[in-house]
């Protein structure tokens, strides 16, 4: 379970996030929306201990993010929203450095390279920006993590690719591991998530079931891409 | 920690490996200067003669590292005072700033440093083997660079020689000297996240004590500073006159404070990720 209780995170220049409420049960794929800047990434890299928060608790699986980060990075798979890797390695070398790092082996980084289409044998530097993002997808997940914190996923990857990985986050919450996938797009969150939180200018605006956001697009007759516009311009308003 | 110090040497291994093999190649000019009378005599006694202008002027054999003219045209005083002092010291601390800032602060920057901070290690453990990494960076580029200029020195009939055990011994003085620039410039980048800080602390104190060590005759200050605080007048001449626990307290303890004071701002700071 990923626990997020009143999270603030404040930069220099007065942006940041400010009292965040955020939970994901065992099983749950939440799906973290908002535009740029809306906070996702400094959530997210505050949960991650990158980022040292002014206020706020943070645990996996209880525990605590910032004060025991070795432990809570053992059971938590992350994947950032810019990837940038090593260029002069290869796929291979990185998930063979990845894997001894975590003390794993490269058996499922491998199988899912293979699902991926991934030639392992070339540099990162030789690779495409959806390549590049297939390799630190399988990084992200290669020690079979109970939480996975992932920030704007499926950037670069192609639909077929998408497909993949979604079937791929679908196998985790099935083995009960806390999902938190962060997006600016509501057709992206719906293919997997349960549950949405939605966040503005560094404040959660909402927290709901899927399912719920859904029912009330549809009794006011709106499809989802343009029920959330709808949404978000009332928040601003 | 074993396997973050394999991805570290990994990583940058082309830079590593260049560093320490082509400048130990292009030193080897040095001793192979003395391979035979006809070379020796036109690198070196006709450049003596050229430069025999420059003994007059201490400000430039200052900046040069050169304490002694007539033993400047030696291979040992090529080697140990030219080369060792003031080059290495330069060369090194120059290395390793963009060494660490690679796998440090500029690795924040850049978004690579994401991936490390994400494995299952402290910030302690990051910090300590990137230490561990600056100061073996400093020393192996160093004796790569002497060990391989031996290499003619051991199997070649010179006209001139070295012997190797006190040339190790000033080989290790210098290196720790670059390495106290390396330090200072690691620590800053780790104590703010920013590579800029690497190179305004590191490159600006070697550039200080550089000019100290050089106009030390002509300033009171620069005097005792280079007697007493800098790296560079820390280096003596130990290929005479061998290793003196004082120059290597000072170093290492300089070492040791610049690696302290980053370790303090690395381990309680939100990492400068792009």
């Amino acid at each position: 379970m990923i626990e997020i209780k009143n999270l603030t995170m404040r930069y220099k220049n007065g942006k940041g996030v400010g009292d965040i409420n955020i939970s994901v049960d065992n099983g749950e794929v939440k799906g973290l929306l908002g535009p740029n800047g809306a906070g996702k990434s400094t959530t997210m890299r505050s949960l991650m201990g990158f980022l040292i928060p002014s206020d706020g608790s943070l645990t996996v699986e209880g525990i605590n993010t910032i004060e025991n980060p070795v432990e809570a990075k053992k059971i938590i798979g992350y994947l950032p929203g810019d990837p940038q890797l090593p260029q002069n390695l290869n796929s291979k070398s990185l998930f063979k450095l990845g894997a001894d790092m975590r003390g794993q082996s490269t058996d499922y980084a491998m199988e899912l390279a293979e699902k991926f289409e991934l030639e392992i044998n070339q540099t990162i530097k030789e690779l495409s920006k959806g390549n590049r993002q297939k390799v630190a997808l399988i990084l992200a997940v290669l020690h079979k993590p109970k939480a996975l914190i992932l920030d704007e996923p499926t950037s670069g990857l192609d639909p077929f690719h998408q497909r993949t990985f979604f079937e791929i986050v679908k196998d985790f919450a099935n083995d009960g591991a806390a999902i938190l996938l962060s997006s600016h797009i509501i057709s992206e969150v719906e293919k997997v998530a349960d549950s949405m939180a939605v966040l503005r200018e560094g404040a959660k605006v909402y927290d709901e079931t899927y399912e719920t956001f859904l029912n009330k697009a549809k009794e006011e007759g709106q499809d989802l891409e343009d029920a959330f516009f709808t949404f978000y311009d009332r928040r601003e308003g | 920690m074993f396997n973050y110090f394999k991805y570290m040497i990994t990583v940058p291994r082309k830079f590593i490996l260049n560093w320490a093999i082509s400048g130990g190649v292009y030193l080897l000019i040095l001793p192979l200067a003395f391979a035979n009378s006809s070379v020796e005599s036109l690198l070196i006694d006709t450049q003596r003669e050229a430069f025999r202008g420059m003994s007059e002027n201490d400000t430039v054999m200052n900046l040069l590292g050169i304490k002694d003219w007539d033993n400047v045209f030696t291979l040992e005083g090529m080697v140990t005072t030219y080369f060792l002092v003031p080059f290495v010291p330069l060369l090194i601390g120059t290395a390793t700033i963009i060494l660490l800032n690679k796998l440090g602060s500029k690795a924040e920057e850049d978004g690579t440093f994401e991936f490390v901070a994400a494995l299952p290690m402290t910030r302690t453990s990051v910090y300590l083997t990137q230490s561990i990494l600056a100061v073996l960076f400093g020393l192996f580029v160093t004796f790569a660079w002497t060990n391989i200029m031996f290499i003619p020195i051991a199997t070649m009939e010179l006209s001139q020689t070295l012997d190797y055990v006190p040339l190790m011994k000033a080989t290790l003085q210098a290196a720790l000297a670059g390495v106290t620039y390396g330090a200072l410039g690691f620590a800053l980048g780790a104590y703010t996240g920013k590579s800029s800080m690497a190179w305004a602390f590191g490159g600006g104190l070697m550039a200080f004590e550089y000019l100290t060590n050089s106009l030390a005759g002509t300033n009171d200050f620069f005097q005792w500073f280079d007697d007493n605080l800098s790296s560079f007048g820390a280096y003596g001449n130990p290929y005479q006159d061998g290793l003196f626990t004082e120059d290597l307290l000072l170093v290492i303890g300089k070492i040791v404070i610049f690696l302290l004071i980053g370790f303090i701002g690395f381990r309680n700071r939100s990492l400068n990720l792009r």
